[in-house]
């Protein structure tokens, strides 16, 4: 099904639109407004995307599908990204993810049965600092062991 | 301008000219997957790597400059060295499919690997696998095989503006992929494959028709607009396999559409007149032979036969036509062409031409425009009202119907004589049919819409005992 923007986040599209200089460089921005709009993003809303901004839309797949920040359609109510890149991985993440996997029974980028959580293992999340780090929706959570992130979890409802 | 020295060759190169261009306008081949003189410059591949001199680290020659008194080495023990370890990252995830895949003995990667690579392969794990699928009418993609330059993707986002192809995922997940239900369709989508350095992107055309070290390649010109593409003829067993685009500036630079690109198939079509044929008035055909239809020729022609030519002939036939009409008196001549087309314009100016036709230019500069524009009508009034006694057609028109009108009109002729590549309602009715050539199996020219005459060559040979126009009409 074709989709579109509603008023507001046309409103919101139209100011960000004055505001950059290239179709590329608006193209991320906008991809962010059809994943708050739609709680994630497929096909229809790329195509969307495509035709707002101006581009192919294979362009907007192909940027899309390079960030791992942007929220697949389809993910849980959390989603739990888990950054892999080197000074997390030095700090533990790989257990971190592990632990996620086995508690809740499955792998990157899978959704649990009762759509609660999906497990995703990305890029730099940009907060080396205080790795390992995990983002849950819009939220990061930092200086994790499996301890903290069970605890983090238990609250979630 | 700016001097400067590659491997130790004097060149002179305009300011802002990369080295990789400067040195291949001047026969010095660096190698090279990404870049390409019609596209944008990406600087992906890394296997153009050069040594210039004072420069602390070899450079990629396609995104460096030339600069006064530069000196460069495109190749030494450093730069080989280095086009290996290159190679080696290209071949880690690539599946060396080379014994089934249709790019084997032009591919680059072929090519490379045999002048700078490794003899074995250190990577002992699983290699990644992608897709193997229809992108498009006429491309099939073997993602395994991709080395991922980008020309697919550039040419379509900078030529034809389309934007079929992007890359999808990042780093060693990256793949070559359509969005979904938009394949490569447009009419350029055939290019992609020529760019294409590696079998990634192949024509399902060409698909298995012939391994390329067994075909003869052959020069020519394409008949099915006035904008007249070269092409380079892949000819196999006496058959032609394919067309590819030759590199000319003046007219296609290194492009060609589809539609051209498989206007092949109608020289090698079923319906080919290969034999001259007379038929009577009580519609028997007896086969005949070249000779005796020049001598039956040359007594109908006179001073009230029609001539109705196509703009699918020849300068060379059209030029004999012009010696055999004014030495009968023949004053009703008319030009058959075929209905014009949408005009299409690509970025970097590539153009299809809206004009149907290989050569109305050759046809106005030997008969005149007012027998191109009014002939056609004046012809076929004359035969309507029953003024000609002869009309002889001249056609060769390729993928193409003849109008109606000349076909009811044409029975009303004493004397039908059709000259032509392919049967049609006309040549059904022809008293005398000559089966001519099409430009394929000839020697000859056309002038194109921009007014410059192309030779191109005999590609295979002639169907049957089709014999070139300008031959039948020099012994009238
Ligand atoms: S499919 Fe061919 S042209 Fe396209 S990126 Fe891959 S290797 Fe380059
Ligand atoms: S543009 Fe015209 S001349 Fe060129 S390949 Fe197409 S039909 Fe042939
Ligand atoms: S040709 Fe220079 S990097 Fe590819």
């Amino acid at each position: 099904m074709p989709k579109t923007f509603n008023a507001k986040t046309m409103e919101k599209f139209q100011a960000l639109s004055q505001r950059y200089p290239t179709k590329d460089a608006l193209l991320l921005p906008v991809l962010r407004l059809a994943e708050e709009e739609f709680n994630g993003i497929d096909d229809d809303a790329m195509e969307l995307v495509a035709g707002l901004v101006g581009v192919p839309p294979a362009k907007v797949m192909s940027v899309f599908t390079f960030y791992t920040h942007y929220r697949r359609a389809g993910s849980g109510k959390y989603l739990l990204q888990v950054c892999s890149t080197l000074p997390c991985a030095l700090r533990g993440s790989q257990e971190i993810f592990e632990h996620l996997k086995k508690k809740l029974g499955i792998d990157s980028e899978e959704t649990t049965k009762d759509g609660k959580f999906t497990l995703k293992k990305v890029e730099c999340l940009g907060s080396c600092g205080t790795s390992p780090v995990v983002q849950i929706n819009e939220d990061y959570y930092e200086n994790l062991t499996t301890e903290k992130l069970d605890e983090i979890l238990n609250k979630l409802q | 301008m700016v001097k400067l020295r590659i491997n130790n060759k004097e060149i002179i190169a305009e300011p802002g000219t990369s080295v990789m261009k400067a040195a291949l306008d001047n026969g010095i081949f660096i190698p090279h997957f990404c870049y390409h003189p019609a596209l944008s410059i990406s600087g992906n591949c890394r296997i153009c790597v050069v040594s210039v001199k004072n420069m602390p680290k070899p450079v990629t020659s396609c995104t460096t400059a030339v600069a006064e008194g530069m000196e460069v080495e495109t190749e030494n023990k450093d730069i080989a060295a280095i086009r290996k370890s290159v190679l080696e990252f290209f071949l880690i995830n690539h599946p060396i499919d080379c014994p089934v895949c249709d790019q084997a003995g032009e591919c680059t990667l072929q090519d490379f690997t045999y002048l700078y690579g490794s003899d074995h392969s250190r990577f002992s794990e699983e290699k990644r696998t992608w897709h193997t699928k229809d992108v498009g009418p006429l491309v099939k993609l073997w993602a395994n095989r991709c080395v991922l330059c980008a020309r697919c993707v550039r040419f379509l986002n900078e030529i034809t503006k389309t934007g079929e192809l992007g890359i999808m995922n990042r780093g060693d997940r990256n793949v070559i992929d359509t969005f979904p239900g938009m394949p490569v369709d447009n009419p350029l989508s055939g290019n992609i494959v020529d760019i294409c350095p590696v079998g990634a992107l192949i024509s399902k055309d060409f698909l298995y028709q012939a391994r390329v070290w067994f075909m003869d390649f052959k020069q020519s010109v394409c008949p099915m607009c006035a904008t007249g593409c070269n092409i380079t003829a892949g000819v196999y067993q006496g058959k032609i396999k394919r067309f590819a685009p030759t590199k000319n500036l003046k007219v296609n630079q290194y492009w060609m559409c589809d539609y051209g690109r498989l206007s092949y198939k109608f020289v090698h079509s079923d319906n080919r007149l290969t034999a001259f044929l007379t038929r009577s008035q009580a519609g028997s055909v007896t086969k005949t032979t070249l000779q005796e239809s020049v001598n039956i020729l040359k007594n109908s022609l006179s001073g009230d036969t029609a001539v109705l030519a196509s703009a699918y002939m020849d300068n060379e036939g059209l030029t004999a036509l012009k010696t055999v009409t004014d030495k009968y008196g023949i004053k009703n001549i008319g030009c058959l062409l075929k209905p014009d087309g949408k005009a299409q314009a690509f970025g970097g100016g590539f153009k299809i031409s809206h004009d149907n036709n290989p050569n109305r230019k050759g046809f106005e500069n030997v008969f005149g425009k007012a027998v191109l524009d009014n002939g056609y009508r004046q012809v076929i009034d004359a035969v309507k009202t029953g003024k000609a006694g002869t009309l002889y057609v001249i056609n060769g028109i390729l993928d193409y119907a003849l109008p109606q009108e000349l076909i009811d009109a044409a029975g009303k002729v004493k004397f039908l004589v059709v000259q032509d590549t392919h049967s049609s309602a006309l040549t059904e009715k022809a008293h005398l049919v000559l089966p001519s050539c099409t430009y394929a199996e000839k020697n000859g020219a056309f002038t194109n819409e921009q007014g410059m005459e192309q030779k191109f060559n005999r590609l295979i040979d002639p169907a049957g005992a089709a014999e070139p126009d300008n031959i039948i009409l020099n012994q009238l």
